[in-house]
């Protein structure tokens, strides 16, 4: 009576429990965590997408045959259309990928996902068929493993493909979200007028981790005190690759301010349209900013309804401190 | 079936199907994409407003970036990196651009058998024109 109710779950696990689903786990973690940031190469861009192809059908199908009493066929199949839809999705629609940014940021707390996009990654959809031909195989054996009531033996296979299941459910969610763009993203050149820097032409490029590198800096913002010596992030914060800086989406950050404070008074921008009372964000010695480093500064080029602008704030995020357009020249 | 013959047949099943993968793996490496920008590098003259005199050095592209081994005599920055809709070296559509000692931004395009560089300041005006032909040898 146990076994009758238990056998279907114990070779729903088994089926992952073997050496090759281990394996392709292994080799999608080495590669999204070791191989893409070691090599970065054609290779390293193709194999997690063959291991994902693997993999997924199984998981859903173990899943599936966890939950429910479901016809081995039809949850290997299910698994199949399952892992077609999610991955030709993401590496076709953009409206899939932000919708998986977004959920990739709220379970993992991860803010700077960059989906790659490559229609030969749909290729790896051929190991789907693999992946259900190899899991009626390995449930076939597990079975008749159960009949001949080899249950000692079989013990190690559903560990293994509990610890299968967990590791390859979290493995692909983070394998889709890689931090990095591998395609080419070419730098773009602004004209920059406004009162945050000496305004002028810049040339803004990315590297493919999406940190910053601006060519005449002064131009688009003014140069730190002499004597100062402040951190600067400058990132690329979308979501496109190859990376679409006029589009802003990118910001810089200068200095630290681990707890921005917001004062009471804060408004969104002066009233009388003058310019913004820069004096009391840089004043370090007020409660208000005593979080931040003196000429700590944040801005972001984003686009508004009549342009793209780079706009910087102080300690204070309500206020800001200056604004420069950016148009984009060929 | 006993059980060692049982566990013998998998064993060449698993084979099987570690070949099987493979061959997906190898198939689906074959049709990676071409490098986006083709790597190159030749030597060019350089003759125009940039140089008080005729230079030469070599120009290359390696992973979409441009270098020239060019000395400061030449008036052009020495970094750079192809555009958006990257070509080969040769028919320009790159962009040089320096901060040392001043602001420079050069464009690159092809025109007729040379390629034919604009360099600009921070205000965007027209600051000197350079031709770079490869020479004859």
């Amino acid at each position: 009576m146990r076994r009758h109710s238990q056998g279907p779950r114990r070779a729903a696990l088994s089926e992952l429990g073997s050496l090759l689903p281990l394996a392709m786990i292994g080799l999608l973690i080495a590669n999204d965590h070791v191989f893409k940031f070691v090599f970065h190469n054609a290779l390293t861009g193709k194999l997690s997408d063959v291991a994902i192809c693997f993999i997924m059908p199984l998981l859903v199908s173990a899943s599936l045959g966890l939950a429910a009493r479901i016809d081995l066929r039809w949850r290997l199949w299910a698994g199949a259309v399952v892992t077609a839809i999610v991955f030709s999705a993401l590496e076709m629609s953009d409206w899939a990928g932000g919708w998986f940014v977004r959920m990739v940021a709220l379970v993992f707390g991860v803010k700077h996902t960059v989906l790659t996009r490559d229609p030969t990654d749909l290729l790896a959809l051929a190991c789907v068929p693999l992946a259900v031909a190899y899991g009626r195989w390995r449930a076939r054996d597990a079975r008749r493993d159960v009949d001949v009531d080899v249950d000692v033996g079989l013990r190690w296979p559903r560990v293994r493909g509990a610890l299968a299941l967990a590791t390859g459910s979290l493995a692909l969610m983070a394998t889709t979200a890689p931090e990095q763009c591998g395609k080419w993203s070419a730098p773009t050149v602004f004209q920059v007028d406004g009162d945050c820097g000496t305004g002028g032409i810049i040339v803004v490029e990315a590297d493919p981790y999406g940190a910053l590198a601006v060519t005449n800096q002064a131009a688009l913002l003014a140069p730190e005190p002499d004597g100062a010596n402040l951190g600067r992030e400058q990132r690329y914060r979308g979501t496109s690759c190859p990376y679409t800086l006029e589009q802003g989406d990118w910001d810089i950050t200068i200095g630290d301010c681990s707890t921005p404070v917001v004062s009471p008074d804060a408004g969104a921008a002066p009233i009388d349209g003058g310019a913004p009372d820069a004096s009391r964000l840089l004043d370090a010695g007020s409660s208000n900013t005593s979080s931040c480093q003196a000429g700590y500064r944040q801005c972001q080029a984003t686009v508004e309804t009549d342009g793209l602008w780079f706009t910087c704030h102080g300690a204070d995020p309500g206020v800001a401190l200056c604004r420069s357009r950016l148009a984009v020249l060929p | 079936m006993t059980l060692s013959r049982m566990r013998r047949n998998g064993a060449r099943q698993s084979i099987a199907a570690l070949r099987a993968i493979v061959t997906f793996v190898a198939l689906g490496l074959a049709a990676c994409d071409d490098p986006e920008c083709p790597d190159d590098q030749f030597v060019v003259e350089e003759n125009g407003s940039c140089a008080s005199s005729p230079q030469r050095f070599t120009i290359s592209a390696t992973q979409c970036h441009v270098a020239l081994t060019a000395t400061a005599d030449a008036g052009l920055p020495t970094q750079g990196a192809m555009g958006p809709s990257p070509v080969p070296l040769r028919q320009g559509g790159f962009i040089l651009y320096t901060d040392s000692p001043s602001f420079r931004l050069c464009r690159a395009q092809r025109v007729d058998y040379r390629l034919e560089l604009s360099c600009f300041d921070n205000d965007d005006a027209l600051v000197c024109q350079a031709e770079l032909t490869e020479p004859a040898f």
